[in-house]
């Protein structure tokens, strides 16, 4: 095992050879996070065909959402959860992938300025600008922690909710019909199937990287921050720096899902960046898990399932909603996938 | 760039509200030579650690690494330049495994860019390293353990391991020794003593045995000023010294 030639240190010190014999591992490894994983995107890439065997084939559309807000919680989950910086701005984010997917396609059908229908050239543009605006907002924000950090990060959410309302070109506050989905090769997005599983997929890749990430040195080092910065910076931690590259990973991630959402609904609309969806990821996040990953898709399945069920079921769905919330929050004290997990971290 | 050799405080100050810390602290810290800090409950012996190593900015004074000038660079900063600090009050990161704490020492000091390559846990080399740091620092347990699972002398252990994962040179140790038994104290002595020949060792302690059994030198502070500072044969005779400590050792 002993592949000596990445040592990152050059300067030898006494007593820098260690015993090959001593090599007890540092930690031990549980597959289960992994497992829990991969059951629930099988589930979720199952779901619609199971909704579609037994009637429930209108669901696919709250399906889809399901799939991007589940990615966006996940985004969130990692500064959320492994960072310990409860943002309530997310939301801005999914408004900014939105606004940039559903710009570059109106102005396309519309032929006038910049525009594109590619979902190739849409998609990471989104990712771009949310990533941008995330360091912008990341740096400034990340010099308040605590309360005083969900306090700015709602601050600039409802900055940018009123940035998009003001948009009169875009339909202001009404928001503006588009006249289609961003294309993507020979893939036809218009087919609602196709374009789920295109999100499936996507969803995949995201969780594949959150997952890397958070066991990379960048993530060890944001975890350990979250429990004690002062800490972390005596042993030579920029802490600042990793927790600012997460801000922008995760705003980045939760872009992309914006621009997904556009594409769902086909409607282009400040909503989407309203500050209480924030709070709807946040709390995706604490009824999934916190600090989990999957819980994000677990959370939003979880919350968006049962929004539809209890309003096709009964009248006042609101308060079945928040009794399931409830319920879930003194049960599950980590969530659904605190269930799932038991003691285990998925670290 | 080559390992810096001495660490030189000059006029250091710091005050909290109306309470003076330190006043016009001078300390010196050589490789090769273990400098004791001594002085009553309150004195300003961890509060002058804090400055030494960027924690805490001062008032007023310099810190020099030989040549250069220090004073403006923060904590993470002077870490990379060879500058660690122990915590008198242990605090691994508890969501870490005891070989994980000290990984992570190693991984917060050594890394440059975004760290976003590689898997934190499967560095061979790393881990080797950081289950040899336990093996001298004379923590003898698996390195899989939680540390909610170390004893008070096992997190001190574990402290001491840590910031030797830095790689530092100069080592400020705030009371590394404090609530450890008599066969730790003698292994982390033994380790000191080692550590000296290629290190400059600042150490703040109140066992006297152990200082007088250790220092080259020893500055004394009393009221966050240096009281007296010279060799331990001198110290000892220190008619002002032993005034302030014959009510307290005796
Ligand atoms: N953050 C702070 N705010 C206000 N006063 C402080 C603060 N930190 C320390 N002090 C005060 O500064 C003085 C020096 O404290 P310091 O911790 O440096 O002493 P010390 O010599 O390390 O003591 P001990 O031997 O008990 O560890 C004390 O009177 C302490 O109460
Ligand atoms: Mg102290």
């Amino acid at each position: 095992m002993a592949d000596r030639d990445d040592t990152p240190d050059e300067t030898p010190e006494t007593g820098r050879e260690a015993g090959p014999e001593t090599a007890a591992p540092i930690a031990v490894t549980s597959r289960l996070p992994l497992v829990v994983t991969v059951a629930v995107l099988v589930l979720v890439a199952a779901a619609p065909l199971v909704a579609d065997a037994v009637g429930f084939s209108y669901l696919l559309g709250t399906l889809t959402r399901a799939v991007i807000l589940g990615m966006a919680a996940v985004a969130l989950d990692y500064v959320v959860g492994y960072g310990g910086l409860v943002s309530l701005g997310h939301a801005m984010f999914l408004g900014t992938g939105a606004y940039t997917a559903g710009i570059l396609l109106f102005q396309y059908a519309e032929g006038t300025g910049l525009g594109t229908d590619q979902a190739l050239v849409a998609w990471p543009a989104a990712m771009l600008v949310g990533a941008v605006l995330g360091w912008a907002f990341g740096a400034l924000a990340l010099r308040t922690r605590g309360v005083y950090f969900i306090m700015v990060t709602l601050a600039f959410n409802q900055m940018m909710f009123f940035l998009f309302n003001s948009l009169a070109a875009y339909g202001g506050d009404d928001g503006v019909r588009l006249s289609g989905r961003n294309r993507l090769g020979p893939l036809s997005l218009e087919d609602d199937l196709v374009f789920y599983y295109v999100c499936v997929v996507l969803l995949v890749v995201v969780l594949v990287v959150f997952n890397r990430l958070v066991r990379s040195p960048s993530g060890w080092l944001l975890r350990a921050a979250r429990d004690n910065e002062p800490r972390l910076r005596s042993v030579g931690a920029r802490t600042r720096r990793h927790q600012l590259t997460a801000f922008v990973l995760s705003a980045s991630v939760a872009s992309l899902a914006g621009a997904l959402a556009v594409n769902e609904s086909q409607f282009l609309s400040p909503a989407i960046s309203h500050w209480t969806q924030s709070g709807e990821l946040l709390v995706m996040v604490i009824i999934g898990g916190v600090g989990s990953l999957v819980g994000g898709v677990l959370g939003s399945f979880g919350l968006l399932v049962l929004e539809e069920l209890a309003i096709e079921f009964t009248g006042n769905w609101q308060f079945f909603v928040g009794l399931g919330l409830i319920m879930i929050v003194l049960l599950a004290r980590r969530g659904l996938a605190g269930l799932l997990l038991g003691r285990r971290r998925n670290v | 760039m080559s390992d810096p050799t001495t660490l030189r405080a000059r006029g250091l100050d710091k005050h909290y509200g109306n309470l003076h810390v330190t006043r016009d602290l001078d300390v010196e810290v050589e490789v090769g030579r273990l400098q004791a800090l001594i002085g009553p409950n309150g004195a300003g012996k961890t509060t002058a650690l804090a400055q030494l190593c960027g924690e805490l900015p001062s008032a007023a004074g310099t810190v020099h690494l030989d040549e250069r000038d220090v004073t403006a660079i923060n904590l993470p900063g002077r870490v990379r330049l060879g500058v660690a600090r122990s915590w008198q009050i242990s605090a691994p990161f508890p969501d870490f495994t005891v070989g994980e704490n000290v990984v992570l020492a190693a991984l917060a000091a050594e890394h440059r860019g975004f760290g976003f390559r590689g898997l934190a846990r499967r560095d061979p080399a790393r881990n080797d390293r950081a289950r040899h740091l336990l093996g001298e620092v004379g923590l003898r347990v698996d390195p899989a353990t939680p540390v909610g699972e170390l004893d008070h002398g096992g997190q001190r252990l574990l402290e001491l391991a840590m910031v030797l994962a830095t790689d530092p040179v100069i080592l400020l140790l705030d009371e590394p020794m404090a609530g450890l038994t008599p066969g730790e104290v003698q292994h982390v002595s033994d380790l000191l003593v080692r550590l000296r020949a290629d290190h400059g060792i600042l150490l703040v302690e109140h066992d006297m045995d152990v200082v007088f059994a250790l220092a080259d030198g020893i500055t004394v502070l009393a009221d966050g000023a240096v009281l007296a500072s010279g060799p331990p044969e001198a110290i000892r005779r220190d008619e002002q010294v032993r005034a302030l400590y014959l009510q307290e050792v005796d």
